[in-house]
């Protein structure tokens, strides 16, 4: 999160988005603490997933592979076929 | 409303309204079971609400520790979006509440339809699922006296376990007491699910009516940077077999070069004269004799 505020402190401030400056200027504070906050929560997630979340303990498998990253599906489902057929 | 289901709803309130017509005859104030919740006591002289969840009770003492420790750790690690400095108490606002107080004050006032009617949608507003242009506008411009970024009756978009945001309305701002003696706030939405004041956003599309999708622009930027920080196994092809690291990358181009010298050598077999004069074949031939 915090390479996500210094990222947007960067881009917020930079001369040649002095345009949007204006227009983010013209709103009262409140508006923009929500934009911001918005704007971090892909951000905090990550930050809750490294921080918060409980892998030591939980059951990982291959399926939760695919979840994550989405690809590998194949190696799922033939997974799943022979844990089917060795039922 | 019929009459049939005024008549189901009114032994419900009976020993109420029997309480009111009589004036107040003890201080004592009515004990209303389901507002009571949100008649929270604004002062801090009274207790706050004990915080005992059915899974803390049913773990072993050992159990209970460890989740502790532990939780106490990652909280302190873990820095809030917004530093909560909140002036007043959230919890008493809300119109249920503002209806219930106005009974209390005014014992002569009784459950007529429309009241009735008006409690049970704002408890359990199944019909009213879409916010107006103004209810957008209101979560995005309004901020609240209490300190917190949103209020009951604004609309906040919270992360559900699909991962999807919802699009929903605060019914009730709950303070539960954590274990460092502050309090933790949450917005209850009309979904029932208490949702942490730093876990949800204000509603996309009326900040993108304010502010334009630049921003929008420069979130995806900032996550593809992040992204190619962060992700593993840059060199993609063979990362099934080994464990590949950038160094192992001259390794490889020596193996693709074998590689191709094989194919050739094997493809030469099968080809005529004429092509084998050309550049590309003689190419294969030098590769060949190392493969």
């Amino acid at each position: 999160m915090e390479s996500g505020r210094f990222l947007w402190n960067v881009w917020l401030n930079d001369p040649r988005n002095e345009e949007f400056m204006r227009l983010y200027q013209s709103k009262p504070e409140g508006t923009r603490i929500k934009l911001e906050m918005h704007l971090m929560q892909p951000f905090r997630l990550m930050d809750e997933i490294t921080q918060e979340w409980d892998f030591d303990t939980a059951s990982v498998s291959v399926y939760q592979y695919t979840s994550f990253l989405v690809r590998r599906f194949f190696l799922m489902s033939a997974a799943l076929r022979v844990s089917i057929a060795h039922n | 409303m019929s009459s049939s289901s005024q008549d189901t709803a009114a032994p419900v309130f009976q020993r109420e309204l029997d309480r009111l017509s009589a004036g107040h005859q003890d201080d004592t104030p009515p004990v209303i079971p389901y507002a009571q919740p949100i008649l929270l006591p604004s002062s801090s002289s009274n207790p706050p609400p004990t915080a005992t969840t059915a899974a803390t009770r049913e773990d072993t003492p050992s159990q209970r520790k460890l989740k502790k420790d532990e939780g106490s750790s990652r909280k302190k690690s873990l820095k809030p979006l917004v530093d909560i400095n909140v002036t007043s108490d959230p919890t008493s606002s809300g119109s249920t509440a503002l209806i219930m107080n106005e009974i209390n004050n005014n014992p002569q006032k009784r459950f007529d339809e429309g009241t009735l009617i008006k409690l049970i949608f704002e408890e359990f507003p199944a019909e009213v699922k879409l916010p107006s242009l103004e209810n957008i506008d209101d979560a995005i411009l309004r901020m609240p006296k209490s300190g917190l970024l949103f209020e009951t009756g604004q609309w906040i978009e919270r992360l559900g376990n699909d991962m999807i945001w919802h699009l929903e309305p605060i019914r009730r701002v709950v303070r539960i007491p954590r274990e460092d003696g502050q309090f933790a706030y949450f917005y209850k939405t009309s979904a029932g699910i208490l949702v942490d004041v730093n876990k949800c956003r204000a509603p996309e599309e009326g900040m993108k009516r304010h502010f334009g999708l630049r921003p929008w622009v420069w979130q995806q930027w900032a996550n593809l940077r992040l992204e190619s920080f962060a992700r593993f196994q840059k060199v993609g092809f063979f990362f099934f077999l080994f464990i590949v690291t950038p160094s192992h990358l001259p390794l490889f181009r020596v193996l693709t070069f074998f590689l191709l010298g094989f194919l050739f050598v094997r493809a030469r077999r099968t080809t005529n004269a004429t092509l084998r004069k050309s550049a590309l074949w003689k190419v294969g031939d030098f590769c060949g004799t190392f493969g």
